[in-house]
């Protein structure tokens, strides 16, 4: 087990969200997480290195939701973390065990609609999803059936944004194949199926979410200069924007050196935006 | 190219809505019942949507035309604008539309006939007013053209009306639709360009100055009237012997009664918007100038934008007359 004290500080980039623990078993072993501890509200597992964490939230859409929230506020997630559900989910025809990504969440009994995720078209199906409260055995439309998308999309998009939120669903039964006939072992042994397609996918989120933590990124020099000098709050933003400016165009620049002489927040910014007018007259667009 | 097509319920069964579903026959179909419902969500990413966009087939059911702003027209004493579409397929990194949308999505309003419509309701509204209608003021008027066929419609439509003019502003050089017929007088075809170097920085996934020239020319050699926009202009180090060599390039091989007007203007935003657009990109160089912020607007400041102006109209004069030249301040 994780001691907890450490936990706020992981640099974590994918949160998942699961219902059952037999569909986060095969996730819990891709992903080598280890339980954390064993007095929380919901399970979580995390793993501080590949910067995965989970949490197994029960059925349902408000405790997908719920457990969504936990996660975050436990592990104070950032802003560019990606958050993904995925597990079983019901379907109007075979093949059991294909993999989805569900584009458009519809939650039956609030009759809205969600459109989470960047679409990842080229490694995975995308298809319709809507959330239902009870296990849907009539398979009346040609779309997935699940019963927690919905609310783990309000949530998470929350917390994040609607692209770095995922829905992926693999089918577990369908009208031939009906959902009282799936056990824990094949719910499990349908994730374990779908592993390398399930890399993929993981590797082409990470790739977003460094991107997005790179646009987002404010380096810890910054910080010293807030923790140094007294600024307001529109000066903060103020000496952010300079700076990124500023480091936008002198990306070998010293800080340390361009604020030398600066003793107050405005006496830095008016230093830094100095210096990009002493540089306008030779300005590269590159 | 697209791989999923959102069709609001009630288009489903319009023919143009069937038409391009069947031009993009590999992608993914999915019911909607408003296009807002997905174009108008809250937190979406735009940086992030914009490596994939999902084409939104929709009704539009009000505000066809709308006056354009002013500083934006020509010398027409009324111009108006209209936008079949949202968004671009190209991704100029200046792009306004960046600031405005909150989705890099593409909506189509597949009611071609209420746009020509209002049209047609306008141009009787202001009876011997000359007009200038703008097409592609939020997207790119035949970027998109081999899916929408929109722009085909609209020349069919403004044969009736040869007193009025209509713009076709765009930066692409899929001009079939135009030199496959003869031409109409009463189109421009007006092409946004800017130096070479400036635009292959710039101007992401469109295609090159050479090839917006090329097609430019050639369109002016069968007989249509061109428009050429030097907007937004972008300082640049060097930018004079850019813009002028640039200027002498195109002049150099058209004929200049087929130039039916040249405008230049500068790189502006709403502070709002430009907030916005910075967020996204916060390591490009274009937004790391250090711009101006004056009465809400963000520029490269008054002396900057009288700077290139009066360079622009110097260099321009030396090729066509003035009565020709303008200047946008949008
Ligand atoms: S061509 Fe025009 S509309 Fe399209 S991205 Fe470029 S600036 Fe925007």
């Amino acid at each position: 087990m994780i001691e907890l004290p450490d936990i706020r500080d992981v640099d974590l980039k994918i949160c998942w969200v699961i219902a059952l623990e037999p569909e986060a078993k095969p996730l819990i072993d891709l992903f080598d997480l280890h339980p954390l501890s064993n007095n929380l509200n919901f399970p979580v597992y995390i793993n501080p290195k590949s910067g995965h964490a989970l949490v197994i939230s029960g059925i349902g859409s408000s405790k997908a939701a719920a457990a969504a929230t936990y996660l975050k506020m436990l592990f104070n997630v950032q802003r560019y973390v990606a958050w993904i559900n995925i597990g079983i989910a019901g379907f109007c025809e075979e093949p059991i065990g294909q993999l989805f990504q569900a584009i458009k969440v519809h939650d039956t009994a609030r009759k809205t609609s969600y459109f989470p995720g960047f679409r990842l078209s080229k490694i995975v199906k995308c298809q319709t999803l809507h959330t239902v409260a009870q296990p849907e055995t009539k398979y009346s439309e040609a779309v997935l059936f699940d019963m927690e998308a919905s609310g783990f999309c309000e949530i998470a998009s929350m917390f994040s944004c609607n692209e770095l939120v995922f829905v992926l669903k693999i089918v577990s039964d369908t009208p031939k194949s009906p959902v009282s006939l799936v056990s824990r072992e094949a719910i499990t042994q349908l994730i374990y199926q779908n592993k390398n397609k399930l890399r993929g996918i993981i590797s082409r989120i990470e790739k977003l979410v460094n991107d997005e933590k790179k646009r987002l990124h404010v380096p810890e020099e910054v910080y010293q200069y807030f923790e140094r000098y007294h600024f307001t709050q529109s000066n903060r933003y103020r000496f952010l924007q300079a700076y990124k400016k500023w480091k936008s165009a002198f990306p070998d620049g010293k800080l340390a050196r361009t604020l030398a002489a600066g003793n107050s927040a405005s006496e830095l910014i008016s230093n830094l935006e100095s210096e990009l007018f002493l540089a306008v007259k030779d300005w590269k667009l590159k | 190219m697209i791989d999923s097509i959102f069709v609001e319920r009630e288009v489903l069964d319009h023919p143009v809505a069937q038409e391009i579903c069947k031009r993009l026959k590999h992608a993914d179909i999915f019911e909607i019942e408003r296009y807002q419902e997905m174009f108008n969500r809250r937190k979406q990413n735009f940086r992030i949507q914009k490596q994939n966009p999902a084409l939104i087939l929709a009704k539009k059911h009000d505000n066809f035309v709308l006056p354009a702003p002013s500083g934006f027209g020509i010398d027409a004493q009324k111009n108006y604008y209209f936008s079949h579409m949202y968004n671009c397929i190209y991704d100029c990194r200046y792009c306004f539309l960046q600031g405005m949308y909150s989705s890099a999505n593409y909506v189509l309003f597949v009611n071609y006939e209420d746009f020509f419509k209002a049209i047609s309701d306008t141009i009787f509204e202001n009876n011997n007013k000359s007009m200038t209608f703008f097409s592609g003021y939020d997207c790119d008027s035949l970027a998109f053209e081999k899916i929408t066929g929109f722009a085909e419609k609209a020349l069919e439509f403004f044969t009736n009306f040869s007193s009025v003019e209509l713009e076709l502003r765009t930066k692409s050089i899929v001009s079939d639709t135009l030199l496959n017929r003869s031409p109409i007088s009463n189109c421009v075809v007006a092409y946004s360009l800017a130096p070479s170097n400036v635009a292959a920085i710039l101007d992401n996934k469109a295609p090159s100055i050479d090839r917006r020239i090329n097609v430019l020319q050639k369109l002016a050699k069968n007989g249509w009237s061109v428009g050429l926009r030097f907007d937004p202009l972008i300082y640049c180090s060097g930018w004079e012997k850019l813009y002028s060599e640039l200027i002498h390039k195109i002049f150099n091989d058209i004929n200049i009664e087929q130039v039916h007007s040249v405008s230049h203007g500068p790189l502006r935003y709403p502070k709002e918007m430009y907030k916005k657009i910075t967020s996204l990109y916060p390591d490009d160089k274009l937004f790391s100038f250090p711009m101006e912020a004056k009465d809400g607007i963000v520029s490269y400041g008054k002396e900057i934008e009288e700077e290139m102006s009066s360079f622009l109209q110097f260099e321009l004069e030396k090729y066509t007359t003035r009565n020709k030249i303008f200047r946008c301040l949008v």
